[in-house]
């Protein structure tokens, strides 16, 4: 089952990612901040993709997503914004694809689908 | 040895030779010096004769000079004036004569100006200058340079006095003057770029704008580098380097100013060109417009916080109403139709959202499209099965069935909520609202037609701005007043056109059309 580390700091946006995702058939680990061990988290469920809330200027984002493709390069990252002008800047500071609040929960999952190299064959 | 009689002026210079006048007399301005002179001679030869044709001549002069004159006695009083002074001051010669000069003065100049009167009856002075201002018989004022000097004539004292009008210099200073206090208080400086020597003529405050207190002694294109921020630098000069090119300059840099703080510059110029058309010289202002990126950083900081607090529950909201729907276990068809109109409404609250946070920004610019090919007339009928028929008022769909489209259907579906919104707001009394649809052979044309008061014709051309709202002078209507300048926005991006037909007293009917792709 493919993997995926979302970090979202609102709780009940997290909670129907959460839902949705696994109801798409995804192994959802959620969390609502990002902790000093995020990356060791991420080392250590090794997940197919990450989702990080891109909160306001997306500074905390930005670096966590910096550290993240120093240690781990090919992990695809998506920035979760409200920002209208995340399409014109998610590239610049290293993520790979933009979802933008409120979501479309197909998009959501089409977005993701679109960065994970291969659909699992298992349940 | 001849008498001679000279009055110099500029473009008039009279020459007379009185061989026999008992009077050496020399009458002349030159620029600024006035001198009479004078002198006795002893040849009593047909000095009368003589001596009249000089007077005639210098009384010709006296009234033909376009120099404004006046000759005074030793209480003040005007004697004569010329005709250029009774010109300069509105009166006739007969009005001003007889009264005193500083019966004209405006009051601030009074007390300076009768103190060198003083100075110069009791003989301490040879002659007086100064500016003044006098008022002219219609009250307005008129700048003059004054000159005065003494003269003898026949044993009494006279006064001689040139008024210069200088109030063409005075409105040129009062102007260089204001033009200084405008760019010194809006933190604007002049610069004029030698394009061939590179130097840089600049107003009286450019170089404080880059943190100088004194004025520097040269200014040239190298003295800008040395002050933009590195991280600039290369851009200003990509910019400089294609002035020809570009036919002028608009950049924003980072200023480091003499004291090492860092302002933000908008340096702007066009060119000009010589007879051959090449570029000489760039002329243009440089602003700091340091405050305008802290509002604007503000602006956006408050774009992203409002952004955030009003998305952020319509996200959970949202994708959960997309669950329900969603939902394995069956739903009865009331929760079912509860769902879909929830849903319906949630999304209209998020593109209201983000169009509310786009109005700030260049809305045209930032309105993102999700376009698709659509049915026309349903989108139509979901639209006017949204408003509850009330028992006076009527909304009536017509047109092809089968309209298609290619466009975003959200926001095509907010122009026609907004339209028939508008027309039930504003139109109370009417009895039917239609709607239209025509397919022409490139467009296709949507109308909202009521039969209400009607739009006068001077506020037609205001309705699509933003912030407008029609007659609500008692605030009886709710909003924001952005409703048709969204509309505008929405279907003029669409390379539509939108526009409203209307006669008082006889209804409106606000349009739009969307081109077929």
């Amino acid at each position: 089952m493919d993997k995926i580390v979302i970090q979202e700091t609102d709780r009940s946006v997290l909670d129907v990612l959460k839902l949705t995702l696994t109801e798409a058939g995804f192994e959802v680990y959620a969390t609502n901040h990002l902790s000093a061990d995020f990356l060791d988290v991420i080392a250590e469920k090794q997940p197919d993709l990450v989702v990080l809330d891109y909160k306001l200027s997306g500074q905390e984002a930005i670096q966590v997503c910096q550290q993240i493709k120093t240690r781990f390069p090919q992990l695809p990252i998506i920035a979760l914004s409200c920002n209208y002008n995340i399409d014109q800047c998610y590239q610049q500071h290293g993520f790979n694809d933009y979802i933008r609040k409120p979501f479309d929960i197909d998009l959501l999952v089409k977005i993701i689908r679109k960065h994970i190299p291969h659909l699992s064959t298992q349940p | 040895m001849g008498h001679h009689c000279q009055w110099r002026n500029p473009g008039l210079v009279i020459d007379s030779t009185l061989d026999s006048l008992n009077t050496f007399g020399l009458i002349s301005v030159i620029g600024n010096q006035l001198k009479i002179v004078m002198q006795e001679k002893k040849e009593p030869n047909d000095f009368e004769t003589r001596f009249r044709e000089c007077d005639a001549k210098f009384n010709t002069i006296f009234n033909l000079t376009s120099v404004s004159s006046k000759i005074i006695r030793s209480d003040l009083t005007i004697l004569k004036v010329n005709k250029a002074l009774c010109e300069l001051l509105g009166y006739t010669a007969q009005e001003i004569e007889g009264t005193k000069i500083l019966d004209h003065a405006c009051e601030e100049h009074i007390p300076h100006w009768h103190h060198l009167q003083e100075e110069i009856w009791a003989k301490k002075v040879p002659f007086f200058k100064l500016e003044a201002c006098l008022y002219r018989k219609d009250r307005s004022r008129v700048w003059v340079d004054v000159t005065t000097i003494l003269y003898n004539d026949q044993g009494e004292t006279f006064g001689f006095t040139v008024l210069d009008d200088i109030s063409g210099l005075k409105k040129y200073e009062e102007s260089q003057k204001r033009l200084t206090v405008a760019l010194k208080y809006s933190d604007t400086a002049v610069w004029e770029l030698n394009l061939e020597t590179k130097e840089v003529f600049r107003s009286p405050d450019h170089d404080q704008i880059f943190g100088y207190p004194q004025r520097q002694a040269s200014w040239t294109l190298e003295s800008y580098y040395s002050h933009i921020a590195d991280s600039d630098l290369s851009e200003f000069k990509e910019a400089i380097s294609r002035i020809e090119k570009t036919g002028g300059l608009d950049i924003q840099v980072r200023l480091i100013k003499a004291d090492g703080t860092i302002r933000w510059l908008n340096m702007k110029g066009k060119t000009q060109t010589n007879e051959q058309g090449k570029a000489i010289k760039l002329i243009g202002v440089i602003n700091d417009i340091t405050k305008d990126k802290i509002i604007e950083r503000h602006k956006d900081d408050f774009i992203s916080i409002a952004s955030h607090e009003l998305k952020t529950p319509v996200t959970s909201l949202k994708a959960s109403l997309q669950l329900l729907e969603r939902s394995p276990d069956t739903l009865s068809s009331r929760n079912s139709v509860l769902i879909t109109q929830a849903n319906k409404g949630i999304n209209r609250i998020s593109l209201i959202i983000d169009d509310l946070l786009n109005a700030g920004k260049n809305y045209r610019e930032q309105l993102e499209f999700r376009e698709t090919t659509f049915n026309l007339y349903e989108l139509a009928q979901e639209i006017c099965e949204q408003f509850v028929p009330t028992g006076t008022q009527q909304i009536t769909l017509s047109g092809e069935k089968d309209l298609t489209i290619h466009a975003d259907s959200e926001r095509i579906g907010r122009v026609m909520t907004n339209l028939i919104s508008n027309a039930i707001k504003y139109a109370p009394g009417t009895a039917e609202i239609s709607i239209e649809l025509q397919d022409g052979s490139d467009f296709v044309k949507v109308s909202v037609i009521d039969n209400g008061p009607g739009i006068s014709e001077q506020k037609i051309p205001l309705l699509f701005d933003r912030y407008y709202q029609a007659d609500d002078q008692q605030g009886q209507y709710s909003g924001l007043g952005l409703g048709l300048f969204i509309c505008a926005n929405i279907i003029r991006k669409h390379e539509g056109e939108i526009g409203v037909d209307s006669t008082t007293g006889q209804g409106s009917n606000f349009w739009f059309t969307l081109p077929k792709k």
